[in-house]
């Protein structure tokens, strides 16, 4: 299902609509041409990506680059290396483990706060959601951030990385107002008149009905934790087990080997030809988004359209 | 997408029945009767707590001689004497100057691309075509920044994928990735590959809300194929665009951390220093010290807050609903 | 985005309340109270000798005298030949004490588990210290957060030149480190007799003073440790590919260039250069430290020369004319492995690149040999050659440890600084016989691959503390070569005009610093033209530059009288 399913309806299927004429073959051919140019620069590098990951040393050096288009042989050899238990397979187990860990506790609070702050009208109701509002228009700094994680003894732990970010306010207030409007009032006081609390609510009825939204915010958050960078940059510097993107930049940033820094290599130290070896680790931090896209996108779609027409 | 719920029309009857007046008991009785929801509240309130505001309020040492090993009260306080030695520091302008550039091209480079990549693909009838495309131009949104940069590096870069070919021609090696002149070129093309795809969802959707009765209606009128989109098409998607922009404009000085970062050792940190990576390199890791790196992060969010304000009255004056409503 | 219907209390009014509010709050504060001005980062200068303090210097004598004698510290003494090793301690301490020291490290941490570190511990008389390795190439910079923070266990060990990625390490120091004044104070070579064979001069460097502005204030802080001088750094050639491309070990700038263009190869891979910032300077006359030289009645800094100016073309050109690896500027090029590889030619490197070249190229079988250009200069001046004459690292204790465990980790330090020729300094330089080395034909000890992972590590308990005296170690060869060249660039040595005293100049001028430094790249790779030198010198006199002379010369004054 994809976001114009929904316009399409009314109509048949890949039929033009009897009002519209028809576009000259010129209009259709430069559509053409921009939608598949468009489409390839994104694909050819990502292919290209792939491709090398596979590549052995010698079909590298027959092509004489970086990169391949075309792969000539395969060899899993990268691959293997990567997952060889040294530090490459630490470093992906690590960042597993923040996204998991994270994306749990992020919904639990995101949850809890949208529900909690779904009943205008309620204790406090108006003074706690503009705290979260507030949050929206300034920015604290980034000094003052890296000060309170080091005052809470934060700094060069783990935790560091997954607390500061755990609540979106954003993803918040969109749960927030699908609690409110998307939810049938009717169901609600269906279940006060049961005599069901709360949480009872909120676990029975609420939730189940909410699956494809928060299968969207989980994805947001998973790969806002996935894609951690900077705050490991800025808060763990000290660590030895890094998460994959900074493993991959450090990487990236050296010709020879891996993490740049010129004597951190022995700790890389490698057999896989050294842009197999990167671009293996590149195929890595891609292939969970892109086992996860598919089966979040047919909720991704229904979510923003909810969002949009119902608003 | 939040964002477009408030383009939208109101919500049906049901938001509105669930106000109940509850004013009239007492808190001790509203208290044992809300607190499930206070509680479920709680942690993301704690969250906000030790994440947002506490922070937010450490941002006084802006106005002090900070030094870490004393005792939070013995920090004398200096005025804007931080703020006075910012605006001499002789990088802070151009880091700002470079933040307004890079935000501001996003802007006007990044939306105009991803409205006419909404327009095409609204016009492409199959809709195998249309799930297939939409699949693909998305996906890099979800990349991070390291791996975008890494892509480019290797396609684009020295030795990349179009240097060996130029060098296989006989041409000279692509200084693309690494030279400062065409950096905002660069900068533009990574925000295209990286999200564009994403901001044209987004324009899909305010457009799949446009009701195709009013194109029949035009059309039967005779208006053309141009003429509808400007005079059907692009209204109706007007409030989306004004409150994108607005959203924008709040987060200009937020140009983001890691592109710049990533690419300052490459292009030279002349090109990257924007303000984040100011406070990074003087402060965080450099010798200016806390106070210092405070002040110029506080200016970033006064002005961000400044902004933010002001684009909201603009929407309100040009008939827009904008963020929040006029009460 | 915020307003799912229109009872929203987010609205415009309120909203500006809770903006408003909060502006409030953060502009009221500071107006209401006193204003001041800025005083931290002012810079300090501390005196480094004539304390009263200080152990008295007892001489630990040598239990084998070196063979070929030099003249220390800039052209220190070595050992051609592995002496027979004797216990230098003889009432072993009995202690059982845990201490845990962040220290840097290059390269991949060895397992705490390795017998090495239990059978340091057991011989040291039962203190186990346990290192807390840290990336060194962050070392610097994130030392300043643990510090803050008061993160970094029992101590910490910091090289000299990591002070200067701190704001204002005097005040780091007396808030954070144990003060060891009254515990080493006087004769302590009766439980200490290593830590009282130290130099005085080391110790004297260990000093920080509370008030920097009261010299009575003055106390000792670190554990310091080796004395060490001559040339830390050196450019060394790939000497098989000159011999090769038919040319010789040049001897002048000038000559350096044109080898350097008969070498290198842009299209096939093969360049002259890899890094050339922070030795080359000194080709051109320019003053290593921070950059101050004293020349017709006033401090002088290196931007400020007309050297300076040659310095960058010399570096402009090698970009130009393509001698230098093309992804230098990218700051994370592997020189080591690209030299090894031939793929560079000369590789600005620390003087064990020598050593490390050798081991790391006999193990992987590639080959090749290198040697260290010798002191260079350009248009026919006098050579300069920068050494680093004084302490090279600091232990320091943190300063919630008790009166016990710093006499503790004391009698752990004195261990470790027992010197060349001793069972101590066999153990804890190369490791147990058998399990991490052997006794090679000359009688040296020869790594296995255990001992190269775990004991050659660049820093753990051998740079704790300082050796009595510091020689020149290794295969005969190596010694034998590098007592050559020291002694052929030692008369080059450029004096430190500020002997004497440890001068940490105010931050601005280390921030300005930091910024000519990013400049000079911008102009070494091309991204900037050699015109805007004198803009850039300009900017840093406004910015700090000037801040920085009057400091340093306060301090000079206050040396020279």
């Amino acid at each position: 299902m994809t976001a114009t399913d929904i316009r399409l309806k009314p109509r048949r299927k890949n039929a033009r609509p009897v009002w519209d004429e028809e576009p000259s073959w010129l209009g259709k051919a430069v559509k053409a041409l921009f939608l598949i140019c468009y489409a390839a620069a994104i694909v050819l590098p990502i292919w290209a990506v792939v491709a090398t990951s596979f590549a052995s040393e010698e079909a590298l050096t027959r092509a004489g680059g970086n990169l391949l288009l075309i792969p000539t042989d395969l060899s899993f050899q990268a691959y293997q290396e990567i997952f060889d238990g040294g530090a490459l397979t630490k470093s992906l187990l690590l960042t597993l483990g923040l996204t998991a860990g994270g994306t749990a506790l992020s919904m639990i609070l995101t949850i809890g706060a949208a529900y909690g702050l779904s009943r205008p009208g309620s204790l406090l109701h108006r003074p706690l959601l503009m705290l979260v509002l507030f949050t929206f228009l300034f920015a604290p700094g980034l000094y003052p951030s890296f000060l309170v994680v080091q005052k809470l003894g934060l700094f060069d732990s783990y935790l560091s990385l997954v607390l500061p970010m755990a609540l979106n306010a954003f993803n918040l207030i969109v749960l927030r107002s699908f609690f409110m409007n998307s939810v049938p009032i009717e169901l609600l006081d269906a279940a006060r008149m049961d005599g069901a609390g709360e949480f009872r609510t909120l676990f029975k009825i609420v939730l189940p009905m909410s699956k494809a939204i928060l299968a969207v915010i989980a994805l947001f958050y998973a790969v806002g934790y996935w894609n951690i960078y900077f705050s490991a940059v800025l808060y763990i510097p000290g660590l030895d087990t890094q998460p994959i993107q900074v493993v991959l930049q450090r990487m990236l940033m050296s010709t020879q080997g891996l993490p740049g820094a010129a004597a951190d290599v022995s700790q890389y130290q490698t057999q896989a030809p050294d842009s197999a070896l990167k671009m293996a680790v590149v195929v890595c931090t891609i292939v969970p988004i892109v086992i996860m896209y598919p089966f979040i996108q047919k909720h991704f779609t229904k979510a923003v359209i909810t969002g949009a027409i119902k608003g | 997408m939040a964002a477009l719920q408030t383009s939208a029309p109101p919500a049906p009857s049901g938001g509105r029945e669930r106000v109940r007046i509850r004013n009239k008991r007492t808190v001790a009785q509203r208290l044992r009767h809300d607190w499930p929801l206070l509680l479920l509240t709680l942690p993301a309130l704690a969250q906000l707590a030790v994440f947002f505001y506490w922070p937010s309020a450490w941002n006084i040492i802006a106005f002090m001689d900070y030094s870490p090993h004393r005792p939070f009260w013995e920090n004398p306080f200096v005025g804007f004497a931080w703020f006075e030695r910012l605006f001499a520091n002789p990088y802070f302008l151009p880091a700002l100057l470079n933040t307004l550039k890079y935000a501001f091209a996003n802007l006007l480079f990044l939306f105009p691309l991803s409205i006419v990549l909404a327009l095409v693909m609204h016009s492409v009838i199959s809709t195998k075509v249309r799930s297939l495309f939409q699949s693909v131009v998305y996906l890099p949104y979800f990349f991070s920044w390291v791996l975008v940069v890494t892509v480019f590096v290797q396609v684009l870069g020295s030795d990349g994928l179009v240097s060996n070919w130029l060098l296989g021609f006989g041409g000279d090696r692509m200084t693309f990735t690494s030279d400062p002149d065409s950096f905002l070129f660069l900068a533009w093309l990574q925000w295209a590959w990286k999200d564009a795809g994403w901001g044209m969802i987004i324009f899909l959707a305010a457009l799949a809300s446009i009701n195709p009765s009013l194109y029949e209606a035009a059309a039967v009128d005779g208006a053309s194929r141009w003429r509808r989109m400007w005079h059907i098409t692009l209204p109706g998607i007007r409030p989306v665009i004004v409150l994108l922009l607005i959203l924008h404009i709040g987060g200009i000085l937020n140009v983001g951390f890691e592109q710049y970062q990533l690419q300052r050792n490459a292009v030279g940190f002349q090109t990257t220093e924007v303000l984040d990576t100011f406070v990074y390199y003087r402060s965080v890791i450099g010798t200016d010290g806390p106070s210092f790196g405070t002040a110029a992060g506080l200016f970033k969010g006064v002005i961000g807050l400044i902004l933010v304000l002001v684009a909201n009255n603009v929407a309100h004056r040009l008939g827009e609903q904008g963020i929040y409503q006029k009460s | 985005m915020a307003t799912p219907s229109d009872r929203s209390p987010l609205r415009r009014r309120s909203l500006f309340k809770v903006a408003g509010l909060g502006a409030a709050g953060a502009a009221g504060l500071p107006l209401i109270a006193a204003c001041g001005d800025i005083e931290s980062g002012g810079g300090t200068s501390q005196a480094t000798d004539g304390f009263d303090f200080l152990p008295t210097y007892k001489e630990w004598p040598l239990p084998v005298e070196p063979d070929l004698v030099g003249e220390p510290p800039n052209h220190p003494s070595g050992f051609t030949t592995y002496p027979d090793p004797v216990p230098a301690i003889e009432a072993v301490p009995s202690n059982s004490g845990t201490f845990e020291i962040t220290v840097p490290m290059w390269g991949e941490a060895p397992s705490s588990d390795d017998p090495y570190f239990a059978a340091i511990a057991e011989a040291s008389g039962g203190t186990t210290v346990n290192l807390r390795q840290a990336d060194g190439n962050t070392f610097a910079e994130t030392s300043v957060q643990w510090l803050n923070a008061n993160e970094f266990g029992d101590g910490i060990m910091l090289f000299s030149w990591m002070l200067f990625a701190h704001p204002n390490f005097q005040e780091t120091v007396v808030n954070s480190f144990y003060d060891l004044t009254d515990i080493v104070k006087g004769d302590i070579s009766e439980r200490w007799p290593l830590l009282a064979g130290l130099p005085t001069a080391s110790w004297g460097q260990s000093v920080w003073s509370k008030d920097p502005a009261d010299p009575e204030t003055a106390r000792v802080f670190g554990i310091p440790g080796s004395f060490s001088g001559g040339p830390g750094n050196a450019m060394f050639a790939r000497t098989d590919l000159l011999e090769a491309a038919g040319q010789a070990m040049p001897t002048t700038v000038e000559e350096l260039l044109d080898v350097a263009r008969a070498v290198s190869d842009d299209a096939n891979g093969r360049w002259a250069f890899g890094g050339t910032d922070y030795l080359t300077p000194q080709w051109f006359g320019l003053a290593g430290g921070d950059g101050w030289a004293y020349i017709d009645g006033k401090l002088v800094h290196n931007c400020e020369r007309p050297e300076y100016t040659e310095w960058l073309e010399f570096r402009r050109t090698i970009w130009d004319e393509k001698l230098v690896h093309p992804d230098l500027p990218s700051g994370t090029l592997d020189g080591q492995a690209l030299h090894k590889a031939g793929t560079i030619v000369f590789q600005l490197d620390g003087i064990s690149w020598w050593q490390g070249f050798i081991d790391q190229t006999t193990a992987e079988g590639t080959g090749g040999t290198i040697a260290p250009l010798g002191a260079l200069s350009a248009k026919g001046r006098e050579p300069l050659v920068h050494v680093n004459t004084g302490v090279d690292s600091w232990t320091f204790l943190n300063k919630d440890l008790s009166k016990e465990q710093v006499e503790e980790f004391l009698d752990f330090a004195n261990f470790c600084s027992a010197p060349y020729g001793t069972t101590e300094y066999e153990l804890i330089n190369y490791g147990i016989e058998g399990t991490h080395f052997t006794y090679g034909a000359d009688g040296t000890p020869v790594f296995n691959e255990l001992g190269t992972s775990v004991v050659q590590a660049p820093v753990n308990h051998k740079t704790m503390s300082g050796h009595v005296q510091q020689f020149l170690t290794g295969t005969p060869e190596m010694v034998q070569a590098r007592f050559e060249y020291n002694a052929s660039v030692k008369d080059f040595a450029e004096v430190n005009i500020f002997e004497g005293m440890r001068v940490e100049g105010p931050a601005d001028f280390k921030s300005a610093g930091q910024v000519l430094i990013d400049q000079q790249n911008d102009i070494a790779f091309g991204r900037a033209d050699l015109s805007a030198i004198p803009e850039m010198v300009e900017t840093w006199k406004a910015n700090g530059g000037e801040t920085g002379r009057e400091h340093y010369t306060a301090a000079y004054d206050k040396l020279h009288g």
